[in-house]
């Protein structure tokens, strides 16, 4: 691999100690609580997310120099996200990887569908079910769907993100989506006695 | 017209309503055709309207003390051919980091005091590019530790006449987090105390190399010279020994006595 240094705007701030300029290293930082967020759903660590994060800066300060200006920083600092976690999950013996695409084959047909996202809303301790109903979904659905929906990213970058075919990404974002509907549907139906778990 | 496993992938954008028109009259085909997948999509379209409209509670925020360190990384030194401008680590920085980490993959957390070593050694070059901030009052550091990862931790402090100074604490992070990191700055240079909260021979998750690892039964005789190994790893000298089940080492480029000397004073201070 060949790491080139970029020299400098003739007229721009000055450069640090990797050459990056101050608005490079500004629009990078501003994504910092998307990137721990992110990080967060991956590792399910507080510890571990903020390792994930604190490496992928230093990576991509150093490697400033292969971003190419004016494409996207923010889906850049991701797929180097995600590089790591792939490294961190390969060394790391507690977490196998997973991908668990047949666990929601079945998961299709929807529990309730009588209220709407507002009506949801309404609920005191909406955040919370959402939260857990995003936790509880397999992994490689959660990250799709997470990524579309709350970090707005393409499809096209997604599946650059997580190596994954772009038919899958939509996939599993669509799987993804309505398995998460039913959880919260079957969360709120509660004791009632009509609740279904699919997983 | 397309079944319900062929339209699947295009009822993602047909929820948004981002599909192209196409696919639109496509997947509308089908849904005015198939009761199933008309639910699937108002299923869909509920959640992705919810997520979108809780994206910023979802998202959080990241601990401050995270920014800080991520935006002092901003001080690491391009990948490129590297200026010699940091005395204490060596040219070979890049290709060391290469050697390591294939060694984590072999070893995980090591079977051996030299593959515990080498890991060791990089951290001790990673960390110092970004130090921790906050206080350096070792009391509160070991209860924000234990706190933290469950055992306790005793630090030894600042000692003006060793000519060591405390910088802060942290997770190593080239052993998944597993081994405590105390950062010193000793006679203007770099100086790590690392404890692992075992033995190397019982975090192996590999068969151990029982001619590499230590010599357990001198760990107990404090002053005894031989209860310390000393490793010399990618430039950096590296005294380890075990005490109480857990394993301490003091690295830094310094002649093996002279870093046998702070790994006393570390030894009373901590035992």
């Amino acid at each position: 691999m060949v790491f080139r240094r970029r020299p400098p705007p003739p007229d721009g701030p000055a450069p640090d100690a990797a050459g990056n300029s101050d608005g490079f290293a500004q629009e990078a930082l501003s994504y910092v609580d998307s990137l721990y967020g992110t990080a967060l759903r991956l590792t399910r660590r507080p510890a571990d997310a903020e390792d994930l994060v604190q490496e992928t800066y230093l990576k991509a300060f150093r490697a400033s120099g292969q971003f190419e200006r004016g494409t996207n920083l923010k889906a850049w600092l991701f797929t180097i996200l995600h590089n790591s976690f792939r490294n961190m999950r390969r060394h790391d013996v507690r977490n196998p990887v997973e991908v668990n695409s047949e666990t929601v084959d079945g998961a299709v047909d929807v529990v309730a569908l009588d209220q709407n996202p507002e009506q949801l809303l309404s609920r005191a301790t909406l955040d919370a079910d959402l939260q857990a109903a995003l936790d509880a979904l397999p992994d490689a659905f959660r990250q799709a769907v997470w990524l579309r929906d709350v970090e707005e990213f393409s499809y096209a970058e997604i599946a650059r993100m997580i190596e994954t075919p772009i038919g899958t990404v939509m996939s599993r974002i669509s799987r993804g989506r309505r398995l998460l509907y039913e959880k919260l549907a079957g969360t709120r139906v509660g004791a009632g006695g009509r609740r279904r778990d699919v997983l | 017209m397309p079944n319900c496993q062929e339209i699947e992938r295009a009822l993602a954008a047909y929820a948004e309503g981002a599909s192209a028109a196409a696919d639109r009259h496509q997947v509308e085909a089908h849904l005015q055709a198939c009761p199933a997948c008309r639910s699937r999509v108002t299923a869909e379209r509920n959640a992705c309207e919810l997520l979108r409209a809780r994206r910023t509670e979802l998202r959080g925020c990241a601990p401050e003390a995270l920014r800080r360190r991520c935006a002092a990384q901003r001080a690491a030194p391009a990948l490129a051919p590297v200026p010699a401008r940091r005395p204490w680590v060596p040219l070979s920085l890049a290709a060391s980091l290469v050697f390591a980490a294939g060694l984590l993959v072999m070893f995980g957390l090591g079977g051996s005091v030299e593959t515990y070593a080498a890991q060791l050694a990089v951290d001790h070059m990673k960390c110092f590019q970004f130090p921790p901030d906050g206080n350096a009052d070792v009391t509160v550091m070991g209860e924000q530790w234990r706190a933290a990862n469950g055992w306790p931790l005793r630090i030894a402090p600042s000692e003006k006449a060793e000519g060591l100074e405390l910088i802060g604490s942290r997770r190593c992070g080239s052993t998944r987090g597993r081994v405590a990191h105390m950062l010193y700055r000793w006679r203007g240079q770099p100086l790590s105390v690392y404890v692992l909260n075992s033995r190397i021979k019982d975090s192996a998750e590999n068969t151990p190399n029982t001619d590499a690892t230590l010599a357990h039964d001198h760990a107990d005789h404090a002053d005894h010279a031989e209860a310390y190994e000393g490793v010399r790893k990618f430039g950096v000298e590296e005294i380890i020994w075990e005490h109480g089940g857990r394993t301490y080492t003091v690295v830094a480029q310094a002649p093996d006595p002279e870093l046998r000397r702070v790994a006393r004073y570390v030894r009373r201070l901590t035992h």
